[in-house]
């Protein structure tokens, strides 16, 4: 190689190296993205009135029991949960059971959100029920288990949403009967995630 | 004189036929007025240690009162069942369920805002559970005085089940879902970092090799 050529090579070899260190450094320093949305979600109800749907008993409807994933192998038990004082759905410690928010609809009624939640993973017992749940594909395969009758559903959209920005939709009753599964995702700082991910399912 | 006495024995026969049917139904009630009598008995045990459980360990006062009201309204319920399946014959077990001894573990290694905010789900569960039992009665027992109990407990469940409704429309919707504290699901820009961090370093020091050979020559 001429004196030239090298020198020429150097000068490359030295921007390009300038370069990579500079995209290491963006990235280092950018927050990641959550993870990807997919599928489409039906248009949310109109904004809750004044007075409240009015709660009738379902007859024959059982809260629901275990949650079953094929496509992820998860067979999950789920126990009923509230809100604790700080107002934070009250989701089972192990990561390994979820927990049925007591506000929202029973599988298998007409209207409304089934809503359950599980912990992607704990400091304690590592991943958990719904460790790959980001990763569900739209179409797969949802079963819910309530008292003596399995209700089947069928994965529409999944969503990513800011921690503090959960639409409202989630907790109503009175949207078009479907399933939401909720648990984390996204960047993990101090101890908790930015994100959650919800995987939306529609009954079979 | 041996046709009348055919004819007696026939009238007999006939008789005993007839009454047969209504005595077994006053002896023997059907499997499922048993289940149903055992299984409404030990719900109702259960509420009623429940109950006194919620009125000594809850943090409200909410809860508190509903715990008082479960113990006055299943102990009355209860009496009423236990008369009933003493005149069937139906013996009753003397402790609730697996499930239901269970959750009364729970509860007690619970105290202060976490007793209620374990107690008002798992007893709106529990309610529901005893709904259904009841529902399933009135539908396939056969027994009138089996099905009259499950008859009067069904308004009083209901009400219980109304309360408890209020009291966790009390609490509000979440305002937030936490559910992620080991952070091994965490999307990271850190590898690909890293990478390019390297390739980099990489470039730079070749380009150094290159220049600096280049240097000496250049001073000759």
């Amino acid at each position: 190689m001429s004196r030239h050529g090298r020198r020429a090579a150097g000068w490359t070899t030295l921007v390009a190296g300038l370069g990579a260190l500079a995209v290491g450094l963006v990235l280092a320093l950018r927050p990641p993205s959550a993870p990807a949305d997919a599928g489409v979600l039906p248009a949310p109800p109109a904004p809750s009135s004044a007075a409240p749907a009015v709660r009738t008993p379902a007859p024959a409807l059982w809260t629901p029991t275990k949650v079953t994933i094929d496509r992820l192998e998860v067979g999950a038990p789920v126990d009923p949960v509230g809100v604790t004082r700080d107002g934070a759905l009250d989701v089972p410690d192990d990561p390994d059971r979820l927990g049925w928010w007591i506000g929202s609809v029973l599988p298998g009624e007409r209207r409304g959100t089934v809503l359950i939640a599980g912990h992607v993973d704990t400091a304690e017992d590592g991943p958990g029920a719904l460790y790959r749940l980001e990763k569900l594909a739209v179409g797969s395969r949802i079963e819910v288990r309530a008292g003596d009758r399995t209700v089947a559903y069928r994965v529409t959209a999944r969503r990513s949403y800011d921690k503090s920005k959960l639409p409202e939709a989630l907790f109503r009753r009175d949207t078009s009967p479907q399933l939401a599964l909720v648990t984390c995702g996204g960047a993990f700082r101090d101890g908790t995630y930015d994100h959650n991910v919800v995987v939306y399912a529609t009954p079979m | 004189m041996i046709m009348l006495i055919r004819r007696a024995a026939a009238v007999a026969g006939v008789a005993t036929l007839l009454l047969l049917p209504a005595t077994a139904a006053a002896a023997a009630p059907s499997d499922q007025d048993t289940t149903f009598l055992k299984a409404a008995h030990q719900s109702n045990l259960a509420e009623i240690a429940t109950g006194k459980l919620a009125q000594q360990k809850a943090a409200s006062e909410q809860v508190k009162d509903l715990g008082a009201r479960w113990v006055a309204d299943h102990t009355k319920l209860d009496a009423t069942l236990t008369d009933t399946a003493e005149a069937l014959g139906v013996d009753l077990p003397d402790a609730p369920n697996a499930e239901q001894r269970a959750l009364a573990r729970r509860y007690q290694a619970a105290s202060g805002k976490d007793f209620d905010a374990l107690w008002i789900p798992t007893q709106m569960d529990a309610h529901m559970k005893a709904m259904r039992l009841g529902e399933q009665e009135v539908a396939d027992g056969s027994d009138a005085q089996a099905k009259k109990v499950a008859q009067n407990s069904a308004p009083v469940v209901a009400a219980h089940h109304g309360l408890l409704e209020d009291a966790a429309s009390d609490l509000g919707v979440p305002s937030s879902i936490g559910t992620g504290t080991g952070g091994q699901a965490a999307t990271s820009n850190a590898p690909a970092a890293i990478g390019f961090g390297a390739l980099g370093l990489l470039l730079v020091a070749a380009a150094l090799v290159l220049l600096r050979r280049r240097s000496p020559a250049a001073t000759r």
